[in-house]
């Protein structure tokens, strides 16, 4: 690996989950606070999208950490609504009973 | 004696005394850490007399021993509440805390005046035994293993004199094998280097991340039950949703401590495999952190302690699972470990993991005891805000200096010694050393901050009504 292109891999895998973070963090707010954030996650998430492939085309990592990272890409876009549905089904009875 | 403090159970006296040995380590570990800092920018400093090794040394070695002795405390602080009353063997577990601080005392003055011995036993039974981490003589691990026993024994026995098995006791018990027999790997002396490196970093790894994670979610289970009134199912539920994970991707992301150090080359794909599922999870933890503040409406009893708990979730996120996973992958790896980048990642991720979660027990703590029932205010705001910067400003300016040493020393120099030295001279290098130390300043600012605030907490809210108290130990 070129020195260039090790600081270019490991700046857009941390970039990765960063945006992934983003996408996770606007998510649970237009849920909580505003129905427009969800224009934030969704913009994070294509973030998150464009830097997977971006590195699985123009990164020289071995291919099956390409298709690891995205992969992993695929499944932060669930991550977010699953643990949202998941907490909401688990604090339903305390809601009810307050 | 304050009257508050008469309500206390034993064991939360006892937990104050650990709080207080804590909280003077982290300052000692700041200086050390501030002192290894200057090596870097003036390098023949205290050229044998008080070498760079041992000024790191300190640093690192307070590090584990402050986080350990703040995370007991925070058990014997909130057990009398999990098991309704005080608990087993406390008379034990107050000689064992002297025991311990008399040990650290004397590691602590054979380091900084003997410093290094000869290559024989006397050496790493009496002085030190020369691996990272672990430098504390055998004498001395033999009594922290005496201390971490007494612990297992307070814990269980009291769980079995009560006769009270919770979800949370369940785990802590569980966790209580690996946190003392994982230890005892302490002593091994192993002349094979990719041998000894192999254990070691079951200790690195497993005791310290893994069984430590464990340990710290335990605690923060006890703690959102005080003070964001969360149910004990919610919270038991997560806390067995995080050792599943902890058992499921930690154990073998350990898997990425093995590539250089001459193991088997499979130790490459599990490492980097696992190490990449690790920020999925903490994905999930930060949109639960967001979800209990939102639907709490940040309504709490403790903002200081909440908002420590928030900057936890969002500390651990960005430094275990960003930083991490920037550097994570095999062929990335080959240039980035080792240098002042692995750096940027441990400091981010243990201050994210633990430093923050034991600080917001030290205020619940602090709010129990002199009598506070509600602890608003902004005086804490310079502690948080001071140590938050200042560690931030330090990873960034870590990771500049890790990434002159990946490009220049590794990637284009080729790892050489001459590479290495070049490498620490690169203006990017200095500049990133120079800003790391200035922001060394900052959190030591805050800590100061920190100090006081937990001091003065009393003296600045005079209007505290008394808090309800337990039974009288």
């Amino acid at each position: 690996m070129s020195p260039e292109a090790v600081l270019y891999s490991a700046g857009l895998c941390g970039l990765l989950t960063l945006a992934a973070f983003g996408y996770g963090a606007f998510y649970v707010g237009s849920k909580m606070l505003a129905v427009k954030l969800i224009y934030g996650a969704h913009g994070c998430y294509f973030i998150v999208a464009a830097l997977a492939i971006l590195i699985f085309l123009s990164t020289p990592l071995g291919i099956g950490w390409k298709i690891l990272i995205v992969a992993s890409a695929v499944v932060y876009a669930a991550v977010p609504p699953v643990t949202w549905r998941f907490l909401v089904k688990l604090h339903a009875p305390e809601e009810q009973h307050s | 004696m304050s009257t508050a403090e008469i309500g206390l159970y034993r064991s939360q006296k006892l937990a104050l005394r650990y709080f207080t040995a804590a909280v003077i380590l982290f300052g000692v570990m700041i200086l050390f850490g501030f002192l290894s800092s200057l090596y870097y920018l003036h390098p023949s400093m205290l050229f044998k007399v008080f070498d760079f090794n041992t000024s790191k040394m300190l640093h690192i070695d307070t590090l584990v021993i402050w986080l350990l002795m703040a995370l007991m405390g925070s058990i014997y602080w909130f057990l009398p509440k999990e098991i309704g009353g005080e608990i087993a063997g406390i008379r034990f577990a107050e000689i064992m805390f002297w025991a311990f601080c008399v040990i650290v005392a004397i590691v602590a003055v054979v380091f900084i005046f003997v410093q290094y011995g000869h290559a024989d036993e006397f050496s790493l039974w009496f002085i030190n035994q020369g691996r990272k981490y672990l430098e504390a003589p055998r004498w001395a691990s033999l009594g922290i293993v005496a201390v971490l026993l007494t612990f297992s024994y307070n814990v269980i026995g009291s769980a079995i004199k009560r006769r009270k098995m919770t979800g949370i006791l369940w785990v802590l018990c569980l966790d209580l094998i690996p946190l003392v027999l994982v230890y005892t790997d302490a002593f091994a002396a192993q002349t094979n280097m990719s041998v000894d490196l192999y254990w070691w970093w079951w200790i690195v790894h497993m005791w310290v991340e893994s069984t430590w994670e464990v340990l710290i979610g335990c605690i923060m289970a006890m703690m959102l039950m005080e003070i964001a009134g969360t149910s004990r199912r919610i919270v038991e539920t997560w806390l067995y949703i995080e050792v599943m994970l902890v058992l499921g991707a930690g154990i073998l992301g350990l898997g990425h401590h093995y590539f250089w150090i001459g193991t088997p080359e499979y130790w490459l794909s599990i490492g980097g495999f696992f190490s990449a599922l690790e920020p999925l999870p903490l994905l999930g933890m930060v949109v639960h952190a967001i979800y209990d503040a939102g639907s709490h409406h940040l309504k709490n009893t403790n903002t200081p302690a909440f908002w420590w708990i928030t900057a936890e979730a969002f500390g651990n996120f960005i430094g275990a699972g960003v930083w991490g996973f920037m550097m994570t992958l095999p062929q990335i790896n080959l240039f980035s470990h080792g240098t002042q980048w692995t750096v940027s990642h441990g400091h981010f991720a243990f201050y994210g993991a633990y430093v923050c979660g034991v600080i917001a027990v030290f205020y619940l703590a602090r709010q129990k005891y002199t009598g506070i029932e509600h602890l608003h205010g902004k005086g804490w705001w310079w502690g948080f805000g001071l140590l938050n910067f200042g560690m931030l400003g330090m990873v960034m300016a870590l990771l500049l200096a890790g990434m002159a040493q990946a490009f220049y020393g590794r990637a284009i120099g080729g790892s050489t010694l001459m590479a290495f030295t070049d490498a620490s001279q690169n203006a990017w290098f200095v500049a990133g050393m120079w800003a790391r130390t200035g922001f060394g300043v900052v959190f030591a600012l805050g800590y100061v901050a920190l100090v006081w605030d937990l001091l003065a907490i009393r003296k600045r809210l005079p209007q505290a009504a008394a808090v309800s108290s337990p039974e009288p130990a």
